[in-house]
């Protein structure tokens, strides 16, 4: 008897069989699942030891604002809406929706992923990029910014409170 | 046309290996009458499965061509291929050339009781509405040919697993209005090595040459294990 | 109890989504102290809704993500002894950073 463990390793020919999107779905929601748990565990303990003062805080704040950690930011933001608009599809599938279409909600599923991750991306890169165009730009528009926001946010935020 | 065909004799190879073949095809030529034209004419020691011709025994399944097929069900010209190249089900030991074992599979279908639980059996006819019949019309189609197991990756790593086929009939029976095996039958697929481990790749349903959607039932059985655990009518 | 494994799994996790809906709205949208310095979080987590959805944010995230490192452990060829071995370690390193997460939640509430 002959154990066919490289069989599937040494012959191209098998892999395209298994690369359609229920496999995708599935490989790529394992893996962003396993990045996101490791990022939580080093956030949970990169905030527990900055955590000790505002000064020690806020030093570890100025590194993660480098453009280095912004990037791999916005990786996490990637990896957060595929597992989250991917759950609901796997939901879906529990329930006992969409079963016999998986195919066509597989791709449904990459277009809202990606559709957000481009809104998403560019919100998170915009200052980084504004700052390289201009520097002051980037300094004065933060401040405009969060002025608009602290104003728009009065009716919201009387509405949150009285929930 | 050139056929290529994955070869390996236990008593000679420590390895497989592959065997190319010229074989005549015209019109209507099916995969497993070019096998056989091989057998006759050039290699009587190529070995392979085969009973019905007709696609209803499961006993041709191979991999070719990139994908899980019955060879007698496969007509060459629709290949729309220049060379046909003649795996074994992928991931199963193999016994020789084409011949897979399958004792994992049908030791796990036998683990499913792939038989009607009710009482007065043989006594009396069993009826069932037509619309009762026609829900499990799908899962009935099943020949047992092994090419969603040897397809689905929980397979792959984990040999305890049931594999699509035996949750398939599993829900054929669970989801049968004559079958009366009720929690008990769903208690079979409930453990680590039961429904659980499916993870909705749908492999078995882009594999299987009776395109049955066997995620479909598989999914089914789970919904009938959390309505019993959270304490509804399965 | 595997299935109730599962059962909680969707759950949480579509609590995840929700409580992640939540925090992002209130982070960029309503929240008071925009920038995030430790002056700001503290202001932040003075608002209930706030608190309660990092809190719930912890708690979920943790059950969601070990439970599913478990799913993805047991989908390979591992004994029953060694699976129980597992469940407990998983336990144990689910607590154990709950306890390490929560007080810094609570040292910005001080401020």
């Amino acid at each position: 008897m002959y154990k066919p463990r490289g069989v599937f390793m040494r012959n191209p020919d098998l892999v395209p069989a298994y690369l359609r999107p229920g496999m995708w779905g599935w490989i790529l929601h394992r893996v962003t699942g396993l990045l996101i748990l490791f990022y939580l565990l080093l956030h949970i303990w990169v905030i527990g030891r900055a955590a000790v003062s505002p000064q020690a805080f806020d030093a570890i704040m100025v590194t993660l604002g480098t453009p280095f950690w912004r990037v791999l930011e916005v990786g996490l933001l990637a990896c957060v809406l595929y597992h989250g608009i991917n759950g609901i599809r796997i939901i879906l599938f529990d329930l006992g929706y969409g079963i016999r279409v998986h195919r066509a909600w597989w791709y449904a599923t990459m277009a809202v992923v990606v559709v957000l991750f481009i809104i998403g991306a560019v919100h998170m890169l915009m200052p980084l990029f504004a700052a390289v165009v201009s520097p002051a730009a980037a300094a004065a528009g933060p401040a405009s910014g969060g002025t608009a926001l602290v104003a728009g946010a009065g009716p919201a935020a009387a509405a949150l409170a009285a929930l | 046309m050139q056929f290529t065909v994955f070869r390996f004799d236990p008593e000679v190879d420590r390895e497989p290996r592959y065997s190319t073949y010229q074989v005549p095809v015209g019109e209507g030529t099916t995969l497993l009458e070019a096998l056989l034209w091989i057998v006759d004419n050039v290699d009587g020691s190529l070995s392979f499965r085969y009973a019905c011709r007709e696609a209803i025994c499961g006993a041709c399944a191979m991999f070719v061509n990139g994908k899980h097929r019955l060879a007698c069900k496969t007509q060459i010209k629709d290949l729309r291929a220049d060379e046909v190249v003649v795996h074994p089900l992928p991931h199963l030991p193999i016994i020789k050339d084409l011949v897979v074992d399958m004792s994992g599979f049908w030791e796990k279908y036998r683990a499913i009781r792939p038989y009607l639980i009710a009482e007065g059996l043989g006594e009396r006819e069993l009826y069932q509405s037509h619309a009762d019949r026609q829900a499990i019309d799908e899962m009935l189609n099943c020949i047992l040919c092994a090419c969603c197991y040897s397809s689905c990756p929980m397979v792959w790593t984990n040999p305890k697993y049931l594999g699509p086929a035996a949750l398939l009939k599993a829900y054929r029976f669970a989801g049968d209005t004559r079958d009366k095996g009720g929690l008990e039958r769903l208690k079979l697929v409930a453990g680590e090595d039961g429904v659980w481990r499916c993870h909705t790749v749908f492999n078995c349903a882009e594999a299987c040459p009776k395109d049955i959607n066997i995620t479909w039932s598989i999914q089914a059985l789970k919904r009938k294990l959390a309505r019993a655990a959270v304490g509804l009518r399965p | 109890m595997r299935t109730w494994a599962w059962i909680l799994q969707r759950a949480s996790g579509a609590v995840l989504v929700f409580a992640l809906g939540l925090h992002w709205v209130v982070q960029h949208h309503v929240s008071p102290g925009a920038e995030i310095t430790f002056a700001g979080v503290h202001l932040k987590l003075q608002w209930l809704l706030y608190l309660v959805s990092d809190v719930l944010l912890l708690a979920f995230a943790l059950f969601h993500g070990l439970n599913g490192l478990r799913t993805v452990i047991l989908d390979f060829r591992v004994s029953p002894s060694a699976a129980a071995v597992l469940t407990v370690v998983l336990v144990l390193v689910g607590l154990g950073a709950l306890l390490y997460g929560v007080p810094p939640i609570m040292a910005f509430l001080r401020g």
